[in-house]
């Protein structure tokens, strides 16, 4: 047993680190609204940057433009970057359909669109999700039909995350509506400037335009856009899922809001005269804190460390991604508590508190959630494929 | 003991419930503009509903405002109702000079004219030694210099109740009652999560007449001592009407929305997210109507009661809304849906009028430990 990084891996994140500083604006304390112009071109900026230093794709093989990053070194970079709330992680590209392509796609996909992806020079979105197919993804509707070398796709998608900044997306369509639900999926890729495709913005309740609608009329898509088999989508739709599921992101970003709320609370002083961080009872609730983050990190390191072994246990990475966004909210929700009236001026306004970015990350990290499986759908598949306890 | 409401609560409460439904609600927390649903809140006579008659009110008394601002909540009713019914009307009639009384009360019981309060400063707390902002006296009458911060509708009233510093002592603090259009009043709008409009007012050598001070100079602090306990009180049931909403419009979801064929109501582990919301929101309804009923009744277990009701509201109703956002999925977490207005609502009331850690400690005080 070991619970220290390499001396290699440590080296690797104070560059880094070091990088970030250099390339993140003067005081940035993020996150970036990507719905703003100036945000996306900070996004697409910061990507160029890592992807000229080798980093953006460091987890991919050596013979894709990689350089065969282990797990855990991979882990230490989704941990800086959501540290440091800083844009340009690909996660549609390089963390989903580049390796699923790797693995089920043809020779042509792979070099169509792999070396596009190391580059930074793409962005993907990922259609899965319909109105009436959310947690119970299967009974997804949107159909696509085998014309000649087309398929023709009608249908709709929703809640898909920067469709509207997005050059390709790759989605889920039913392919065989006779089969039972799993069986009749397919995966296919959809260049967003197709014909028949529209995308409408819905704002979330954190006042950002961060996911879309996107509808299909008579859409034609290229016979050979197909990824895998036919009516294996499923299988290959899936397989993106436990990167999705691992917690850091939610870990790193709950351990940079504590460090806020313990700067905030040694610069501030109470009613006594003396710092916040002083008082006996906020001294408690932020140290239970601190054990919430640090168990949920230990969660988010054993599902990179078991990936390394070989080994990729699904009831873990649902502990990590459960754990990373609880822990997540409980600090903001702390934080809402000690800025008291301060908590809910919003960001932008004349004398709120840390620039009103905890009622803003409040907000939006009610997602975190809901997204790339609900808590509760997490719960149920530790339940059962973690406990073997018996499903009804 | 009698948990249950008399005939006159059970008519206020159906007329309001029967109006806010129509009349507020989402729509109207979203529009900019609430003068048309004013002018009839004010045909209403809520304004006035516990106003003495001889100011033109209709002297129902505190525990029936209760049952009024508890569907106010429910239904995200806009406009200052909660700073003049619950807050500055019962302050001036027990207080203030006659010759004040008369000139105003009459027209904001009616609707006509509107008030905020200015108490807090930089720091939001509710302790004497905090205000900053001074009174000093003049030939006729006072000047005030300072900044209020988290005036609730600032701009939009004509009377502002100040408390102002008149002395060395921690609580020489005086209250006045100061014409908007008074001199050297300067304000800032902040941007506040529910949407309430909301100032920094500043006061600069501001007039006031000498019958506009509230009770005798040095001695306001009991008053605003006071005022917060209403406050708090009236936000913990406030808050209680709109868990209430939440948790219907929550039980109705998980009905009609259908995943893996079946109602996702049906699903344990939803259900018993519904039971928790609707064991806190019962808790709070409780809690919350004692405490209005014992500030309405001066029982000497008001401090107690207020700060359990306040307690228990500002820490329930904030998770009700987050169990609603997480049984609601992708399509609570939009802007056009309209259970964020609720959660918006339920963080800000939380906070007002004392926060978490202001009424424990008063809370621990009141249970002489
Ligand atoms: C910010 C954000 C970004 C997103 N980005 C994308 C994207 O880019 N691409 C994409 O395809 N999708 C995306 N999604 C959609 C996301 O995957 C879905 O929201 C998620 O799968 C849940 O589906 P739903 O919202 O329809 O909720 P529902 O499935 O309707 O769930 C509602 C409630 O019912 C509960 N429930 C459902 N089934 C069960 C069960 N069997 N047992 C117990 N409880 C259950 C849920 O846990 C939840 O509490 C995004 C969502 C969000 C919020």
């Amino acid at each position: 047993m070991r619970f220290e990084f390499t001396t290699e891996d440590e080296q690797f994140r104070s560059e880094l680190r070091t990088f970030l500083a250099e390339q993140l604006p003067d005081g940035w304390t993020g996150p970036v609204d990507e719905s703003s112009k100036d945000g996306w071109a900070l996004n697409q900026r910061m990507r160029k940057a890592l992807a000229a230093r080798g980093w953006l794709v460091m987890h991919w093989p050596e013979q894709y433009g990689g350089q065969d990053a282990s797990s855990l070194r991979n882990i230490i970079f989704a941990e800086e970057m959501a540290y440091h709330r800083a844009p340009g992680n690909d996660r549609f590209g390089t963390r989903m359909i580049g390796p699923v392509l790797m693995f089920y796609g043809t020779d042509e996909q792979k070099s169509k669109y792999l070396p596009d992806i190391a580059a930074g020079g793409i962005q993907w979105c990922q259609g899965y999700s319909e109105p009436d197919a959310g947690s119970d993804l299967a009974s997804l509707k949107t159909r696509a039909v085998r014309d000649g070398d087309k398929f023709i796709i009608n249908g709709a998608k929703i809640w898909t995350s920067l469709a509207h900044r997005a050059d390709m997306m790759f989605m889920l369509v039913r392919t065989d509506p006779d089969a039972p639900k799993h069986r009749g999926i397919s995966m296919l890729l959809v260049d967003m400037k197709t014909p028949g495709v529209e995308v409408r913005p819905i704002y979330n309740m954190a006042g950002s335009h961060s996911f879309n609608q996107v509808t299909f009329d008579d859409v034609a898509v290229p016979a050979e856009n197909l990824v895998g088999d036919l009516n294996n989508g499923w299988r290959v739709g899936m397989s993106v899922l436990n990167y999705e599921r691992s917690g850091i992101d939610y870990v790193a970003w709950g351990q940079r809001a504590w460090d806020e709320l313990a700067q905030f609370c040694r610069d501030e002083t109470g009613p006594n005269g003396l710092p916040l961080s002083a008082d006996p009872s906020i001294r408690r609730k932020m140290a239970e804190l601190d054990v919430e983050i640090e168990g949920a990190r230990l969660l988010a390191y054993e599902v990179a460390w078991s990936q390394q072994q070989g080994e990729a246990p699904a009831d873990v990475a649902s502990m990590s991604k459960l754990s990373g966004t609880l822990a997540n909210k409980s600090v903001l929700d702390y934080g809402l508590q000690l800025l008291g009236m301060y908590g809910v001026l919003e960001s932008g306004s004349p004398h709120a508190k840390l620039q009103g970015r905890f009622f803003k990350m409040r907000m939006f990290y009610t997602s975190g959630e809901i997204l790339a499986g609900t808590t509760e759908i997490q719960k149920n598949l530790i339940a059962w494929r973690g406990l073997e306890l018996p499903r009804v | 003991m009698d948990l249950g409401f008399n005939e006159t609560e059970e008519m206020v409460r159906a007329s309001a419930q029967e109006f806010l439904e129509r009349e507020a609600g989402p729509e109207l927390a979203r529009s900019g503009d609430a003068d048309a649903f004013w002018s009839k809140v004010a045909e209403m006579g809520w304004p006035g509903l516990a106003v003495s008659e001889r100011y033109g009110g209709a002297d129902m008394g505190l525990v029936a405002l209760g049952v009024l601002i508890e569907q106010w909540g429910a239904n995200l009713g806009r406009g200052p109702l909660f700073e003049f019914s619950v807050l500055v009307s019962p302050l001036l009639e027990a207080a203030a000079d006659e010759r004040l009384k008369k000139e105003i009360l009459p027209r904001l019981a009616d609707g006509s004219s509107s008030a905020a309060i200015a108490i807090l400063e930089q720091s939001a707390s509710w302790r004497p030694e905090d205000i900053r902002a001074t009174a000093v006296k003049t030939d006729n009458g006072w000047a005030i210099t300072g900044t209020k911060h988290f005036v609730s509708y600032g701009d939009e009233a004509s009377q502002i109740l100040v408390a102002a510093r008149t002395g060395d002592r921690p609580s020489d603090v005086s209250i006045f009652v100061v014409n908007r259009e008074a001199n050297g009043i300067s304000s800032e709008t902040v941007n506040h999560a529910s949407g309430t409009p909301t100032t920094v007012l500043t006061f600069n050598e501001t007039t006031v007449d000498v019958f506009r001070i509230v009770g005798s100079e040095n001695e306001g602090w009991p008053f605003v001592e006071a005022l917060m306990q209403k406050g708090a009180a009236f936000r913990a049931i406030q808050l209680a009407g709109l868990g209430r909403h939440v948790l219907d419009i929550t039980a109705a979801y998980v009905k009609e929305r259908k995943q893996f064929g079946v109602p996702i109501g049906s699903f344990q582990a939803v259900q018993h997210h519904l039971a928790d919301m609707a064991v806190s929101v019962r808790r709070v309804e409780q809690l919350a109507r004692q405490a209005v009923w014992s500030v309405a009744e001066s029982s000497p277990d008001a401090a107690k009661q207020v700060s359990r009701a306040k307690l228990a509201a500002s820490e329930l109703i904030p998770q009700v809304c987050w169990t609603a956002h997480q049984c609601h999925g992708a399509i609570g977490f939009t802007q056009e849906h309209d259970l964020h207005l609720y959660t918006r609502h339920a963080l800000s009331w939380a906070v007002e009028f004392g926060d978490t850690a202001a009424h424990t400690d008063r809370l621990a005080d009141a249970l002489e430990l």
